[in-house]
């Protein structure tokens, strides 16, 4: 028996996260065609689970599933770097001819952060990566890595001045 | 540094899938939808859902009677008495809607996996044919009566084309085949009955009754045949003609339970034994024949092996329910006011001729016949619970 209301609340849920849980995705595999596979992958895991359950608060959930399915890719292939590729091909990163000294320095800069989130300890750039490249507030990376919300607010402030340490170090 | 880091955000917001890619993955989780579609989530949520049931069983009656409804919905909310009365209801009747629109709901919302819910229709398309069965036999199957059968026939037949659709693109093409099959099986059977009916009454809504049945039974043999080219042009025919054979065997296996069963007189039992045996016959025949990879001719003599078993049933049922004879036999054509005694006298004449062991089932039959008039009602329920045992059987 087909549920009409129930398909097209959940075809919504994909067209209001599928670029997000995709976003997710790419930053961890470092990989497009994967990442879309996993994109797919995570929506069908969800639908499996939300014919038979209700799901009451639907973007950690993608993100928990995803989380997921990244590890269990993870486990067959190591991944380290996190993806620039993608971020320098976008119009404004990459420094051009007409972009001021101003601008030039701005992108060396957060080509350095990138790379300083590179040799940050797993689980503190995991925190930073989902603060800062998906835009997670604390209490939703709290409730996809089951954590206590104060205790991710306590790494990511860590983590952060990891960052600061190792950039200036590195200077 | 904070700032930097916001401004990375702003970034990574520019990474998205484009637009063909976000339709190619939608269209893939539509498709895996539509194989695996939502299903409802408890027994009762597609019953709460559509909310028109009560309104369409008020506005079934023919003149708005409120205190009856009044009355209906009570008896359906205190303890379902009324379902359960409604369940030998007929097209017309009152309770007739409360019998399609929830008993058989709720049955089939019970049923979880697709091949049961499919089976379901099947019966439940074969039980409307029935209905104007009992409508015709009893000169009670009005254009209005019939027109309401058939339409709901309709929607039953629509649901098994759909899922025959389902199943031959899930792979499942047996199940499909089967499903085909089954229906065709039945309404060929009921077609037979039909035909009988229409010559002893003499109606002609029963006639027509027949022809439309005829039209659907070929409706049905085009789906059979259509999903047994998908098989023959597919890699394992053997195994698809091998699991047909074992299901045709299953149901003659059924078939012979179910006569051997029955309390009906000895000349229809061995009317139905003998179809039973020309469609064992054929079932052997089709060991040879896949033997010798006749695969085409080995679906053909399944497909009537299947309908003769089906038809040695109905024999049965028919008789119980009707009192006709398929075919008609010689001796059908006596009058009706022939009394019992008369009947048992013919038949004990017959016997002493025949074998010794029939001796125990003119007893069966005496007794059947002290039971009286409701013979037919169990004969039917009887039916029902074969069918229910078989269902959850294999």
């Amino acid at each position: 028996m087909i549920d009409p209301i129930l398909e097209e609340k959940f075809i919504n849920w994909y067209e209001q996260y599928a670029d997000a849980i995709f976003r997710y995705c790419y930053f961890r595999v470092n990989n497009r065609e994967l990442a879309k596979e996993l994109v797919q992958e995570t929506f069908i895991r969800v639908f499996e689970y939300f014919k038979k359950h209700e799901i009451e608060n639907i973007k950690p959930f993608l993100y928990k599933v995803a989380l997921n399915l990244v590890i269990d890719y993870s486990r067959q292939k190591r991944i380290k770097e996190i993806s620039l590729e993608e971020l320098y091909e976008k119009q404004g990163f990459e420094p051009s001819s007409s972009s001021s000294s101003q601008e030039i320095i701005n992108n060396l800069e957060i080509k350095n952060i990138l790379q300083g989130l590179n040799r940050l300890k797993e689980d503190d750039r995991q925190v930073m990566m989902m603060r800062y490249f998906d835009g997670l507030e604390p209490k939703e990376i709290a409730e996809i890595l089951n954590e206590n919300s104060n205790i991710i607010s306590v790494r990511l402030n860590r983590a952060v001045k990891k960052l600061r340490e190792l950039l200036e170090n590195g200077k | 540094m904070e700032n930097k880091l916001k401004q990375i955000l702003e970034k990574t917001k520019l990474v998205k899938l484009n637009q063909q890619e976000k339709m190619e993955i939608r269209k893939a989780l539509l498709n895996f939808m539509k194989i695996q579609p939502v299903r409802a989530r408890g027994i009762l949520r597609p019953i709460l859902q559509e909310r028109s049931i009560l309104t369409k069983i008020i506005l079934t009656l023919k003149k708005p009677m409120p205190v009856i409804a009044i009355i209906l919905i009570i008896a359906l909310v205190g303890g379902g008495s009324a379902s359960v009365a409604a369940q030998q209801a007929l097209p017309q009747d009152i309770l007739y809607p409360i019998k399609i629109n929830i008993n058989e709901k709720v049955r089939s919302a019970l049923a979880f996996s697709p091949e049961a819910k499919a089976e379901i229709e099947v019966e439940l398309a074969e039980k409307r044919v029935e209905e104007a069965e009992q409508l015709a036999a009893e000169g009670r199957l009005t254009k209005a009566a019939q027109a309401q059968v058939e339409q709901n026939f309709d929607r039953h037949a629509a649901k098994i084309k759909e899922k025959i659709e389902q199943f031959s693109a899930q792979g499942k093409a047996e199940k499909a085949l089967e499903l085909a099959s089954n229906l065709e099986a039945s309404l060929k059977a009921h077609e037979q009955i039909l035909n009988q009916l229409s010559l002893k009454k003499g109606n002609e809504n029963v006639k027509k009754l027949a022809l439309e049945v005829k039209t659907k039974s070929e409706e049905a043999g085009d789906w059979r045949a259509e999903e047994e080219s998908k098989i023959k042009t597919g890699v394992d025919v053997k195994a698809a003609v091998l699991g047909r054979l074992k299901a045709v065997q299953n149901k003659i296996e059924e078939v012979e339970k179910f006569i051997d069963k029955a309390k009906v007189s000895a000349e229809v039992k061995t009317m139905a034994e003998d179809k039973l045996k020309i469609a064992k016959d054929l079932k052997d025949k089709v060991e040879v024949q896949i033997e010798a990879q006749e695969y085409n001719e080995a679906f053909l003599s399944l497909a009537e092996a299947h309908r003769l078993a089906q038809e040695a049933k109905l024999t049965i049922t028919a008789e119980q329910r009707f009192k006709i004879y398929l075919p008609s036999s010689p001796t059908s054509s006596e009058t009706e006011t022939e009394t019992e005694e008369e009947k048992t006298e013919i038949k004990a004449e017959e016997e002493t001729e025949g074998e010794g062991k029939i001796k125990g089932e003119v007893e069966i039959e005496k007794e059947a016949k002290v039971k009286g008039d409701n013979e037919g009602d169990e004969g039917i329920e009887r039916g029902v619970k074969e069918k229910i045992n078989i269902k959850t059987g294999p």
